[in-house]
Protein backbone atom coordinates (compact mmCIF):
# COMPACT_ATOMS: atom_id res chain seq x y z
CA UNK A 1 0.00 0.00 0.00
CA UNK A 2 2.74 2.35 1.04
CA UNK A 3 4.74 1.73 -2.13
CA UNK A 4 1.61 2.36 -4.13
CA UNK A 5 1.25 5.84 -2.72
CA UNK A 6 4.94 6.45 -3.20
CA UNK A 7 4.92 5.58 -6.91
CA UNK A 8 1.88 7.69 -7.40
CA UNK A 9 3.43 10.80 -6.01
CA UNK A 10 6.59 10.07 -7.99
CA UNK A 11 4.52 9.74 -11.12
CA UNK A 12 2.99 13.06 -10.42
CA UNK A 13 6.40 14.63 -10.05
CA UNK A 14 7.58 13.43 -13.45
CA UNK A 15 4.21 14.28 -14.93
CA UNK A 16 4.60 17.84 -13.78
CA UNK A 17 7.91 18.09 -15.61
CA UNK A 18 6.33 16.99 -18.89
CA UNK A 19 4.54 20.05 -20.24
CA UNK A 20 1.04 19.54 -21.63
CA UNK A 21 1.86 21.79 -24.53
CA UNK A 22 3.84 19.04 -26.32
CA UNK A 23 0.57 17.24 -26.99
CA UNK A 24 -0.74 20.07 -29.13
CA UNK A 25 1.01 19.85 -32.55
CA UNK A 26 0.20 16.15 -33.05
CA UNK A 27 -3.29 16.69 -31.79
CA UNK A 28 -3.87 19.61 -34.16
CA UNK A 29 -2.72 17.58 -37.19
CA UNK A 30 -4.97 14.69 -36.20
CA UNK A 31 -7.92 17.02 -35.57
CA UNK A 32 -7.53 18.64 -38.98
CA UNK A 33 -7.27 15.32 -40.80
CA UNK A 34 -9.81 13.31 -38.87
CA UNK A 35 -12.38 15.76 -37.47
CA UNK A 36 -12.41 19.18 -39.11
CA UNK A 37 -11.84 18.11 -42.73
CA UNK A 38 -14.27 15.15 -42.62
CA UNK A 39 -16.95 17.30 -40.99
CA UNK A 40 -16.55 19.92 -43.67
CA UNK A 41 -16.64 17.11 -46.23
CA UNK A 42 -19.89 15.82 -44.74
CA UNK A 43 -21.26 19.34 -45.15
CA UNK A 44 -20.19 19.50 -48.82
CA UNK A 45 -22.09 16.24 -49.42
CA UNK A 46 -25.30 18.24 -49.11
CA UNK A 47 -24.21 20.94 -51.58
CA UNK A 48 -23.59 21.26 -55.30
CA UNK A 49 -20.02 22.45 -54.64
CA UNK A 50 -17.90 22.32 -57.83
CA UNK A 51 -14.55 23.13 -56.29
CA UNK A 52 -14.66 26.83 -57.04
CA UNK A 53 -17.17 29.61 -56.71
CA UNK A 54 -20.51 29.74 -55.01
CA UNK A 55 -22.44 26.67 -54.02
CA UNK A 56 -25.99 25.95 -52.88
CA UNK A 57 -27.39 23.72 -50.19
CA UNK A 58 -29.35 21.07 -52.03
CA UNK A 59 -30.45 18.79 -49.20
CA UNK A 60 -30.44 15.10 -50.07
CA UNK A 61 -30.36 15.64 -53.84
CA UNK A 62 -26.87 14.11 -54.21
CA UNK A 63 -27.95 10.97 -52.38
CA UNK A 64 -31.17 10.73 -54.37
CA UNK A 65 -29.16 10.96 -57.56
CA UNK A 66 -26.67 8.34 -56.37
CA UNK A 67 -29.42 5.84 -55.70
CA UNK A 68 -31.09 6.64 -59.02
CA UNK A 69 -27.93 6.36 -61.14
CA UNK A 70 -26.99 2.89 -62.32
CA UNK A 71 -23.20 3.31 -62.20
CA UNK A 72 -23.23 4.86 -58.71
CA UNK A 73 -25.53 2.17 -57.42
CA UNK A 74 -23.21 -0.40 -58.97
CA UNK A 75 -20.30 1.27 -57.19
CA UNK A 76 -22.00 0.66 -53.86
CA UNK A 77 -22.98 -2.93 -54.74
CA UNK A 78 -19.56 -3.72 -56.22
CA UNK A 79 -17.86 -2.48 -53.05
CA UNK A 80 -19.87 -4.98 -51.03
CA UNK A 81 -19.50 -7.73 -53.64
CA UNK A 82 -15.75 -7.32 -53.49
CA UNK A 83 -15.24 -6.64 -49.80
CA UNK A 84 -17.31 -9.46 -48.29
CA UNK A 85 -15.70 -12.39 -50.18
CA UNK A 86 -12.35 -10.65 -49.91
CA UNK A 87 -12.51 -10.52 -46.10
CA UNK A 88 -13.51 -14.19 -45.96
CA UNK A 89 -11.01 -15.56 -48.45
CA UNK A 90 -8.04 -13.45 -47.39
CA UNK A 91 -8.52 -14.91 -43.91
CA UNK A 92 -8.88 -18.46 -45.20
CA UNK A 93 -5.82 -18.30 -47.47
CA UNK A 94 -3.76 -16.31 -44.97
CA UNK A 95 -4.48 -18.86 -42.26
CA UNK A 96 -3.87 -21.83 -44.58
CA UNK A 97 -0.52 -20.40 -45.67
CA UNK A 98 0.46 -19.68 -42.07
CA UNK A 99 -0.46 -23.24 -41.01
CA UNK A 100 1.34 -24.89 -43.91
CA UNK A 101 4.46 -22.79 -43.43
CA UNK A 102 4.43 -23.47 -39.71
CA UNK A 103 5.43 -27.05 -40.52
CA UNK A 104 9.05 -27.99 -40.38
CA UNK A 105 10.05 -27.10 -43.91
CA UNK A 106 13.58 -26.38 -45.06
CA UNK A 107 12.56 -23.50 -47.33
CA UNK A 108 9.99 -22.02 -44.98
CA UNK A 109 11.65 -18.64 -44.48
CA UNK A 110 12.18 -17.95 -48.14
CA UNK A 111 8.63 -19.09 -48.93
CA UNK A 112 7.24 -16.73 -46.30
CA UNK A 113 9.25 -13.88 -47.79
CA UNK A 114 7.88 -14.59 -51.26
CA UNK A 115 4.26 -14.60 -50.12
CA UNK A 116 4.76 -11.31 -48.33
CA UNK A 117 6.47 -9.46 -51.19
CA UNK A 118 3.28 -8.32 -53.00
CA UNK A 119 2.05 -6.66 -49.80
CA UNK A 120 4.89 -4.13 -49.78
CA UNK A 121 4.53 -3.13 -53.42
CA UNK A 122 2.82 -0.07 -54.92
CA UNK A 123 -0.55 -1.67 -55.77
CA UNK A 124 -1.07 0.39 -58.89
CA UNK A 125 2.32 -0.67 -60.25
CA UNK A 126 2.17 -4.37 -59.51
CA UNK A 127 -1.39 -4.51 -60.85
CA UNK A 128 0.04 -3.76 -64.32
CA UNK A 129 1.46 -7.28 -64.47
CA UNK A 130 -2.02 -8.69 -63.94
CA UNK A 131 -3.43 -6.36 -66.53
CA UNK A 132 -0.94 -7.89 -68.94
CA UNK A 133 -1.69 -11.48 -67.90
CA UNK A 134 -5.44 -10.93 -68.29
CA UNK A 135 -5.15 -8.98 -71.55
CA UNK A 136 -6.93 -10.49 -74.56
CA UNK A 137 -3.56 -11.21 -76.20
CA UNK A 138 -1.98 -11.96 -72.83
CA UNK A 139 -0.50 -15.07 -71.23
CA UNK A 140 -3.73 -16.44 -69.72
CA UNK A 141 -5.50 -16.65 -73.06
CA UNK A 142 -2.34 -17.97 -74.72
CA UNK A 143 -2.23 -20.80 -72.17
CA UNK A 144 -5.93 -21.53 -72.66
CA UNK A 145 -5.47 -21.70 -76.41
CA UNK A 146 -2.47 -23.95 -76.17
CA UNK A 147 -4.35 -26.50 -74.08
CA UNK A 148 -7.30 -26.51 -76.44
CA UNK A 149 -9.65 -24.38 -74.38
CA UNK A 150 -9.97 -21.73 -77.05
CA UNK A 151 -13.67 -21.31 -76.29
CA UNK A 152 -12.81 -20.15 -72.76
CA UNK A 153 -10.72 -17.25 -74.04
CA UNK A 154 -12.23 -13.89 -73.47
CA UNK A 155 -11.51 -10.29 -72.74
CA UNK A 156 -11.31 -10.87 -68.99
CA UNK A 157 -11.12 -7.21 -67.98
CA UNK A 158 -13.58 -6.01 -70.60
CA UNK A 159 -16.57 -7.90 -69.22
CA UNK A 160 -17.98 -6.41 -65.99
CA UNK A 161 -18.56 -9.83 -64.39
CA UNK A 162 -15.12 -11.28 -64.99
CA UNK A 163 -13.58 -7.84 -64.53
CA UNK A 164 -14.91 -7.63 -61.01
CA UNK A 165 -13.71 -11.15 -60.27
CA UNK A 166 -10.24 -10.24 -61.55
CA UNK A 167 -10.14 -7.23 -59.21
CA UNK A 168 -11.11 -9.53 -56.34
CA UNK A 169 -8.45 -12.07 -57.31
CA UNK A 170 -5.66 -9.48 -57.50
CA UNK A 171 -6.69 -8.01 -54.13
CA UNK A 172 -6.45 -11.50 -52.68
CA UNK A 173 -3.08 -12.15 -54.30
CA UNK A 174 -1.66 -8.94 -52.92
CA UNK A 175 -2.98 -9.21 -49.38
CA UNK A 176 -2.97 -12.88 -48.39
CA UNK A 177 0.74 -12.67 -47.48
CA UNK A 178 -0.07 -9.87 -45.06
CA UNK A 179 -2.75 -11.97 -43.38
CA UNK A 180 -0.30 -14.89 -43.29
CA UNK A 181 2.32 -12.84 -41.42
CA UNK A 182 -0.13 -11.85 -38.70
CA UNK A 183 -1.42 -15.41 -38.32
CA UNK A 184 2.13 -16.63 -38.31
CA UNK A 185 2.95 -14.40 -35.33
CA UNK A 186 -0.20 -15.66 -33.62
CA UNK A 187 0.82 -19.29 -34.17
CA UNK A 188 4.31 -18.63 -32.85
CA UNK A 189 2.86 -17.38 -29.58
CA UNK A 190 1.00 -20.66 -28.91
CA UNK A 191 2.90 -22.81 -26.46
CA UNK A 192 4.27 -26.12 -27.79
CA UNK A 193 3.30 -27.75 -24.47
CA UNK A 194 -0.34 -27.66 -25.44
CA UNK A 195 0.33 -29.65 -28.59
CA UNK A 196 2.56 -32.07 -26.72
CA UNK A 197 -0.17 -32.67 -24.17
CA UNK A 198 -2.64 -33.18 -27.00
CA UNK A 199 -0.26 -35.60 -28.71
CA UNK A 200 -0.07 -37.67 -25.52
CA UNK A 201 -3.85 -37.76 -25.40
CA UNK A 202 -3.74 -38.97 -29.00
CA UNK A 203 -6.17 -36.46 -30.49
CA UNK A 204 -6.52 -35.91 -34.23
CA UNK A 205 -5.06 -33.04 -36.18
CA UNK A 206 -8.51 -31.55 -36.67
CA UNK A 207 -9.28 -31.65 -32.94
CA UNK A 208 -5.95 -30.00 -32.22
CA UNK A 209 -6.76 -27.29 -34.72
CA UNK A 210 -10.32 -26.80 -33.55
CA UNK A 211 -9.70 -26.77 -29.79
CA UNK A 212 -6.17 -25.40 -29.43
CA UNK A 213 -5.06 -23.48 -32.50
CA UNK A 214 -8.25 -21.71 -33.48
CA UNK A 215 -9.27 -20.37 -30.04
CA UNK A 216 -5.75 -19.11 -29.35
CA UNK A 217 -5.63 -17.38 -32.72
CA UNK A 218 -8.67 -15.24 -31.85
CA UNK A 219 -6.60 -12.04 -31.34
CA UNK A 220 -4.91 -12.48 -34.73
CA UNK A 221 -8.28 -13.09 -36.32
CA UNK A 222 -9.51 -9.79 -34.92
CA UNK A 223 -6.50 -7.91 -36.30
CA UNK A 224 -6.72 -9.49 -39.75
CA UNK A 225 -10.49 -8.97 -40.04
CA UNK A 226 -10.29 -5.33 -38.95
CA UNK A 227 -7.38 -4.55 -41.24
CA UNK A 228 -8.80 -6.35 -44.26
CA UNK A 229 -12.28 -4.86 -43.83
CA UNK A 230 -10.83 -1.40 -44.21
CA UNK A 231 -8.65 -2.54 -47.14
CA UNK A 232 -11.58 -4.29 -48.82
CA UNK A 233 -14.12 -1.50 -48.50
CA UNK A 234 -11.63 1.16 -49.62
CA UNK A 235 -10.49 -0.70 -52.72
CA UNK A 236 -9.30 1.77 -55.33
CA UNK A 237 -5.85 0.97 -56.74
CA UNK A 238 -6.76 -2.41 -58.22
CA UNK A 239 -9.85 -0.94 -59.89
CA UNK A 240 -7.88 1.94 -61.35
CA UNK A 241 -5.09 -0.35 -62.51
CA UNK A 242 -7.15 -3.18 -63.97
CA UNK A 243 -10.43 -1.92 -65.40
CA UNK A 244 -10.39 1.81 -64.68
CA UNK A 245 -13.96 1.26 -63.49
CA UNK A 246 -15.08 0.22 -66.95
CA UNK A 247 -16.69 -0.98 -69.09
CA UNK A 248 -19.20 1.89 -68.87
CA UNK A 249 -18.58 2.32 -65.16
CA UNK A 250 -19.85 -1.14 -64.23
CA UNK A 251 -16.80 -2.13 -62.17
CA UNK A 252 -16.55 1.09 -60.16
CA UNK A 253 -16.32 0.90 -56.39
CA UNK A 254 -17.29 3.64 -53.95
CA UNK A 255 -13.68 4.82 -53.66
CA UNK A 256 -13.01 4.81 -57.41
CA UNK A 257 -16.35 6.45 -58.14
CA UNK A 258 -15.55 9.08 -55.51
CA UNK A 259 -12.25 9.73 -57.25
CA UNK A 260 -13.82 9.97 -60.69
CA UNK A 261 -16.71 12.23 -59.67
CA UNK A 262 -14.50 14.53 -57.63
CA UNK A 263 -11.27 14.83 -59.55
CA UNK A 264 -12.21 13.90 -63.08
CA UNK A 265 -15.66 15.46 -63.29
CA UNK A 266 -15.13 18.21 -60.67
CA UNK A 267 -18.35 17.30 -58.91
CA UNK A 268 -16.93 17.87 -55.43
CA UNK A 269 -20.28 17.86 -53.64
CA UNK A 270 -21.46 14.71 -55.37
CA UNK A 271 -18.10 13.01 -54.82
CA UNK A 272 -18.08 13.73 -51.10
CA UNK A 273 -21.61 12.35 -50.88
CA UNK A 274 -20.16 9.06 -52.15
CA UNK A 275 -17.30 9.40 -49.66
CA UNK A 276 -19.83 9.94 -46.88
CA UNK A 277 -21.60 6.70 -47.82
CA UNK A 278 -18.24 4.91 -47.76
CA UNK A 279 -17.39 6.39 -44.37
CA UNK A 280 -20.74 5.37 -42.91
CA UNK A 281 -20.32 1.87 -44.34
CA UNK A 282 -16.86 1.43 -42.79
CA UNK A 283 -18.00 2.89 -39.47
CA UNK A 284 -21.05 0.65 -39.21
CA UNK A 285 -19.14 -2.48 -40.19
CA UNK A 286 -16.30 -1.49 -37.86
CA UNK A 287 -18.54 -1.00 -34.84
CA UNK A 288 -20.45 -4.24 -35.51
CA UNK A 289 -17.27 -6.21 -35.98
CA UNK A 290 -15.50 -4.90 -32.94
CA UNK A 291 -18.47 -5.65 -30.69
CA UNK A 292 -18.90 -9.16 -32.11
CA UNK A 293 -15.20 -9.95 -32.19
CA UNK A 294 -14.42 -8.67 -28.71
CA UNK A 295 -17.28 -10.75 -27.29
CA UNK A 296 -16.09 -13.80 -29.18
CA UNK A 297 -12.50 -13.26 -28.21
CA UNK A 298 -13.52 -13.00 -24.58
CA UNK A 299 -15.47 -16.24 -24.81
CA UNK A 300 -12.79 -18.19 -26.63
CA UNK A 301 -9.91 -17.28 -24.38
CA UNK B 1 2.79 -29.56 -34.63
CA UNK B 2 6.09 -30.82 -33.35
CA UNK B 3 7.48 -33.27 -35.81
CA UNK B 4 10.67 -34.37 -37.46
CA UNK B 5 11.56 -33.85 -41.07
CA UNK B 6 10.29 -37.02 -42.75
CA UNK B 7 9.56 -38.23 -46.26
CA UNK B 8 6.09 -36.85 -45.83
CA UNK B 9 7.44 -33.42 -44.99
CA UNK B 10 9.62 -33.61 -48.08
CA UNK B 11 6.56 -34.31 -50.22
CA UNK B 12 4.69 -31.47 -48.55
CA UNK B 13 7.61 -29.19 -49.20
CA UNK B 14 7.65 -30.04 -52.91
CA UNK B 15 3.92 -29.32 -53.20
CA UNK B 16 4.11 -25.98 -51.42
CA UNK B 17 7.12 -24.96 -53.50
CA UNK B 18 5.14 -25.69 -56.67
CA UNK B 19 2.24 -23.58 -55.40
CA UNK B 20 4.65 -20.78 -54.52
CA UNK B 21 6.11 -20.84 -58.02
CA UNK B 22 2.64 -20.30 -59.47
CA UNK B 23 2.02 -17.54 -56.93
CA UNK B 24 5.25 -15.78 -57.89
CA UNK B 25 4.98 -16.35 -61.65
CA UNK B 26 3.77 -12.77 -62.31
CA UNK B 27 7.16 -11.56 -61.12
CA UNK B 28 8.87 -13.83 -63.62
CA UNK B 29 6.74 -12.40 -66.44
CA UNK B 30 7.42 -8.88 -65.19
CA UNK B 31 11.18 -9.30 -65.22
CA UNK B 32 11.69 -11.29 -68.43
CA UNK B 33 9.38 -9.11 -70.51
CA UNK B 34 10.93 -5.87 -69.35
CA UNK B 35 14.14 -6.99 -71.11
CA UNK B 36 12.46 -7.74 -74.46
CA UNK B 37 11.46 -5.53 -77.33
CA UNK B 38 7.73 -4.81 -77.65
CA UNK B 39 7.52 -7.25 -80.56
CA UNK B 40 9.33 -10.04 -78.76
CA UNK B 41 7.20 -9.56 -75.62
CA UNK B 42 4.15 -10.31 -77.75
CA UNK B 43 5.65 -13.12 -79.80
CA UNK B 44 7.23 -14.93 -76.89
CA UNK B 45 5.83 -13.87 -73.50
CA UNK B 46 7.02 -16.89 -71.49
CA UNK B 47 10.60 -17.47 -72.62
CA UNK B 48 13.76 -15.74 -71.53
CA UNK B 49 14.75 -12.76 -73.69
CA UNK B 50 16.95 -13.68 -76.69
CA UNK B 51 19.31 -10.96 -75.63
CA UNK B 52 19.04 -8.44 -72.82
CA UNK B 53 17.38 -5.33 -74.19
CA UNK B 54 18.13 -2.52 -71.75
CA UNK B 55 16.59 0.19 -73.87
CA UNK B 56 13.25 0.26 -72.00
CA UNK B 57 15.00 0.98 -68.71
CA UNK B 58 17.11 3.69 -70.32
CA UNK B 59 14.00 5.28 -71.80
CA UNK B 60 12.08 5.15 -68.54
CA UNK B 61 14.93 6.58 -66.48
CA UNK B 62 15.91 9.31 -68.93
CA UNK B 63 12.30 10.10 -69.78
CA UNK B 64 13.15 10.23 -73.50
CA UNK B 65 10.25 9.15 -75.66
CA UNK B 66 7.98 8.10 -72.79
CA UNK B 67 7.11 11.62 -71.68
CA UNK B 68 7.76 10.72 -68.06
CA UNK B 69 10.45 11.42 -65.55
CA UNK B 70 10.98 8.46 -63.27
CA UNK B 71 14.20 9.74 -61.77
CA UNK B 72 12.31 12.87 -60.71
CA UNK B 73 9.35 10.81 -59.50
CA UNK B 74 11.67 8.67 -57.41
CA UNK B 75 13.14 11.81 -55.86
CA UNK B 76 9.69 13.30 -55.13
CA UNK B 77 8.40 10.08 -53.59
CA UNK B 78 11.50 9.93 -51.43
CA UNK B 79 11.23 13.55 -50.22
CA UNK B 80 7.51 13.30 -49.52
CA UNK B 81 7.87 10.02 -47.64
CA UNK B 82 10.90 11.17 -45.64
CA UNK B 83 9.38 14.57 -44.82
CA UNK B 84 6.12 13.02 -43.65
CA UNK B 85 7.99 10.45 -41.54
CA UNK B 86 10.01 13.19 -39.88
CA UNK B 87 6.88 15.16 -38.96
CA UNK B 88 5.00 12.05 -37.84
CA UNK B 89 7.77 10.70 -35.64
CA UNK B 90 8.62 14.10 -34.10
CA UNK B 91 5.08 15.25 -33.29
CA UNK B 92 3.51 11.81 -32.86
CA UNK B 93 6.01 10.73 -30.24
CA UNK B 94 5.66 14.03 -28.36
CA UNK B 95 1.88 13.82 -28.29
CA UNK B 96 1.98 10.21 -27.16
CA UNK B 97 4.57 11.02 -24.49
CA UNK B 98 2.49 13.89 -23.17
CA UNK B 99 -0.64 11.72 -23.03
CA UNK B 100 1.12 8.85 -21.29
CA UNK B 101 2.68 11.11 -18.65
CA UNK B 102 -0.59 12.85 -17.77
CA UNK B 103 -2.90 9.95 -16.99
CA UNK B 104 -6.47 11.08 -16.51
CA UNK B 105 -9.84 11.40 -18.15
CA UNK B 106 -8.74 13.88 -20.79
CA UNK B 107 -5.85 11.67 -21.88
CA UNK B 108 -8.05 8.57 -22.09
CA UNK B 109 -10.57 10.49 -24.16
CA UNK B 110 -7.89 11.76 -26.55
CA UNK B 111 -6.44 8.25 -26.81
CA UNK B 112 -9.81 6.85 -27.87
CA UNK B 113 -10.07 9.65 -30.44
CA UNK B 114 -6.75 8.58 -31.95
CA UNK B 115 -7.83 4.93 -32.10
CA UNK B 116 -11.06 5.82 -33.91
CA UNK B 117 -9.10 8.04 -36.28
CA UNK B 118 -7.10 5.04 -37.50
CA UNK B 119 -10.12 3.10 -38.72
CA UNK B 120 -12.34 5.76 -40.27
CA UNK B 121 -11.49 6.24 -43.94
CA UNK B 122 -10.18 9.69 -44.76
CA UNK B 123 -11.66 10.15 -48.25
CA UNK B 124 -14.37 12.28 -46.70
CA UNK B 125 -11.83 14.91 -45.65
CA UNK B 126 -9.95 14.93 -48.93
CA UNK B 127 -11.93 17.68 -50.67
CA UNK B 128 -11.75 20.15 -47.75
CA UNK B 129 -8.02 19.48 -47.39
CA UNK B 130 -7.62 20.04 -51.11
CA UNK B 131 -9.47 23.37 -51.12
CA UNK B 132 -7.64 24.51 -47.97
CA UNK B 133 -4.24 23.71 -49.46
CA UNK B 134 -5.24 25.30 -52.76
CA UNK B 135 -6.14 28.55 -51.03
CA UNK B 136 -2.60 28.79 -49.66
CA UNK B 137 -1.01 27.62 -52.90
CA UNK B 138 0.21 24.27 -51.61
CA UNK B 139 -1.60 21.92 -54.01
CA UNK B 140 0.92 20.27 -56.30
CA UNK B 141 3.81 20.83 -53.89
CA UNK B 142 5.87 18.46 -51.79
CA UNK B 143 5.14 20.44 -48.62
CA UNK B 144 1.39 20.21 -49.22
CA UNK B 145 1.62 16.46 -49.68
CA UNK B 146 3.72 16.13 -46.52
CA UNK B 147 1.09 18.08 -44.56
CA UNK B 148 -1.69 15.83 -45.88
CA UNK B 149 0.10 12.66 -44.79
CA UNK B 150 1.06 14.16 -41.45
CA UNK B 151 -2.62 14.81 -40.74
CA UNK B 152 -3.76 11.43 -42.06
CA UNK B 153 -1.21 9.19 -40.36
CA UNK B 154 -0.95 11.01 -37.03
CA UNK B 155 -3.52 8.85 -35.20
CA UNK B 156 -1.72 5.60 -36.05
CA UNK B 157 1.63 7.03 -34.99
CA UNK B 158 0.31 8.36 -31.68
CA UNK B 159 -1.46 5.05 -31.06
CA UNK B 160 1.72 3.03 -31.62
CA UNK B 161 3.84 5.22 -29.34
CA UNK B 162 1.32 5.60 -26.53
CA UNK B 163 1.28 1.89 -25.75
CA UNK B 164 5.05 1.81 -25.48
CA UNK B 165 5.38 4.98 -23.40
CA UNK B 166 2.80 3.69 -20.95
CA UNK B 167 4.83 0.57 -20.28
CA UNK B 168 8.17 2.40 -20.12
CA UNK B 169 9.48 2.57 -16.56
CA UNK B 170 10.10 6.13 -15.44
CA UNK B 171 13.29 5.54 -13.49
CA UNK B 172 15.62 6.87 -16.17
CA UNK B 173 13.57 9.99 -16.75
CA UNK B 174 13.53 10.70 -13.04
CA UNK B 175 17.24 10.18 -12.76
CA UNK B 176 17.79 12.57 -15.65
CA UNK B 177 15.53 15.16 -14.07
CA UNK B 178 17.30 14.82 -10.75
CA UNK B 179 20.61 15.30 -12.58
CA UNK B 180 19.23 18.61 -13.75
CA UNK B 181 18.39 17.74 -17.35
CA UNK B 182 15.59 19.82 -18.85
CA UNK B 183 12.58 18.37 -20.61
CA UNK B 184 14.02 18.50 -24.13
CA UNK B 185 17.25 16.84 -23.10
CA UNK B 186 15.43 14.18 -21.11
CA UNK B 187 13.11 13.41 -24.01
CA UNK B 188 15.68 13.29 -26.80
CA UNK B 189 18.59 11.72 -24.90
CA UNK B 190 16.88 9.45 -22.39
CA UNK B 191 13.35 8.61 -23.50
CA UNK B 192 13.52 8.30 -27.29
CA UNK B 193 16.61 6.07 -27.38
CA UNK B 194 14.55 3.48 -25.48
CA UNK B 195 11.87 3.62 -28.17
CA UNK B 196 13.88 2.16 -31.04
CA UNK B 197 11.63 -0.83 -31.62
CA UNK B 198 8.39 1.08 -31.87
CA UNK B 199 10.04 3.89 -33.86
CA UNK B 200 11.06 1.20 -36.35
CA UNK B 201 7.49 -0.07 -36.56
CA UNK B 202 6.08 3.44 -36.93
CA UNK B 203 8.60 4.26 -39.66
CA UNK B 204 7.75 1.06 -41.50
CA UNK B 205 3.97 1.20 -41.36
CA UNK B 206 3.90 4.86 -42.30
CA UNK B 207 6.43 4.60 -45.11
CA UNK B 208 4.61 1.63 -46.63
CA UNK B 209 1.36 3.57 -46.54
CA UNK B 210 2.76 6.83 -47.92
CA UNK B 211 5.09 5.33 -50.53
CA UNK B 212 2.37 3.04 -51.92
CA UNK B 213 -0.62 5.37 -51.64
CA UNK B 214 -2.18 6.26 -54.96
CA UNK B 215 -5.40 8.17 -54.42
CA UNK B 216 -4.09 11.18 -52.51
CA UNK B 217 -1.07 11.61 -54.73
CA UNK B 218 -3.23 11.39 -57.84
CA UNK B 219 -5.67 13.90 -56.39
CA UNK B 220 -3.12 16.43 -55.18
CA UNK B 221 -0.28 16.04 -57.66
CA UNK B 222 -1.53 14.89 -61.05
CA UNK B 223 -1.23 17.67 -63.59
CA UNK B 224 1.39 19.40 -61.48
CA UNK B 225 5.16 19.41 -61.94
CA UNK B 226 5.71 17.47 -58.75
CA UNK B 227 4.88 13.89 -59.65
CA UNK B 228 5.50 10.79 -57.59
CA UNK B 229 5.94 7.15 -58.57
CA UNK B 230 2.24 6.13 -58.47
CA UNK B 231 1.27 9.26 -60.44
CA UNK B 232 3.98 8.66 -63.01
CA UNK B 233 3.12 4.97 -63.35
CA UNK B 234 -0.49 5.85 -63.98
CA UNK B 235 0.21 8.42 -66.66
CA UNK B 236 2.76 6.15 -68.33
CA UNK B 237 0.41 3.17 -68.44
CA UNK B 238 -2.40 5.20 -69.92
CA UNK B 239 -0.09 6.68 -72.55
CA UNK B 240 1.89 3.53 -73.41
CA UNK B 241 -0.92 0.98 -73.58
CA UNK B 242 0.25 -2.42 -74.76
CA UNK B 243 3.94 -1.46 -74.84
CA UNK B 244 4.48 -3.89 -72.03
CA UNK B 245 8.26 -3.82 -72.08
CA UNK B 246 8.20 -0.09 -71.30
CA UNK B 247 5.39 -0.40 -68.76
CA UNK B 248 7.22 -3.23 -67.01
CA UNK B 249 10.52 -1.37 -66.92
CA UNK B 250 8.69 1.53 -65.26
CA UNK B 251 6.98 -0.86 -62.84
CA UNK B 252 10.31 -2.42 -61.90
CA UNK B 253 11.94 0.99 -61.39
CA UNK B 254 9.13 2.07 -59.09
CA UNK B 255 9.02 -1.16 -57.11
CA UNK B 256 12.75 -1.56 -56.68
CA UNK B 257 13.42 0.84 -53.76
CA UNK B 258 10.90 -0.88 -51.48
CA UNK B 259 11.99 -4.35 -52.61
CA UNK B 260 15.63 -3.56 -51.86
CA UNK B 261 14.66 -2.28 -48.42
CA UNK B 262 12.63 -5.46 -47.94
CA UNK B 263 15.48 -7.76 -48.94
CA UNK B 264 17.71 -6.27 -46.26
CA UNK B 265 15.12 -5.96 -43.50
CA UNK B 266 12.61 -8.68 -44.34
CA UNK B 267 12.56 -10.46 -41.01
CA UNK B 268 12.39 -7.20 -39.11
CA UNK B 269 9.76 -5.88 -41.46
CA UNK B 270 7.50 -8.90 -41.08
CA UNK B 271 7.98 -9.05 -37.31
CA UNK B 272 7.27 -5.40 -36.73
CA UNK B 273 4.25 -5.37 -39.03
CA UNK B 274 2.73 -8.34 -37.24
CA UNK B 275 3.84 -7.16 -33.78
CA UNK B 276 3.03 -3.49 -34.17
CA UNK B 277 -0.50 -4.20 -35.25
CA UNK B 278 -1.19 -6.34 -32.24
CA UNK B 279 -0.68 -3.16 -30.24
Amino acid sequence: MKTGIKTRSRQKKVGARVPWIIVIPGLVFALIGHVIAPLQGAFYAFTDFKGIGEYNMIGFDNFKEIFATKTDLYALLNTLKLAIPFIIFVNVFGLLLALVLYNKLKTKNILKSIYFVPAIMIPLAVTQVWKYILDYDGPLNIILRSVGLESWCKNWLGDPKTGLFCIFFVMLWQNCGYAMIIYNAGLASISEDLYEAAAIDGVTTWTKFRYITLPLLAPSLTVVITLMTVTGLRVFDQVLGLTGGGPVGLTQTLASDFYKQTWTLNRYGYGTALALILTLLVSIVGVLQSSILSKREGKMS
Amino acid sequence: MINKYTKKSFLKEIIIILITIIFASPFYLLIVNSFKTTKEAYANPFGLPKELYWQSFAEVLSGAGVNADFAGALFNSLIITAGSLLMLIAFGSLTAYGLSRHPGKLSSFLYIFFVIGIIIPSQLGLVPMYTALRSVGLVGTRIGMILVYTCKQMPLTVFLYTGFFKSLPRDYEEAAVIDGAGFIKTFTRVVMPQMKTITGTALLLNSLYIWNDTMDQMAFLSGSKIRTLPVEIYSLTTAMTAQWNLVFAAVIVSLLPMVILYIFTQKKMMDSLAGGLKG
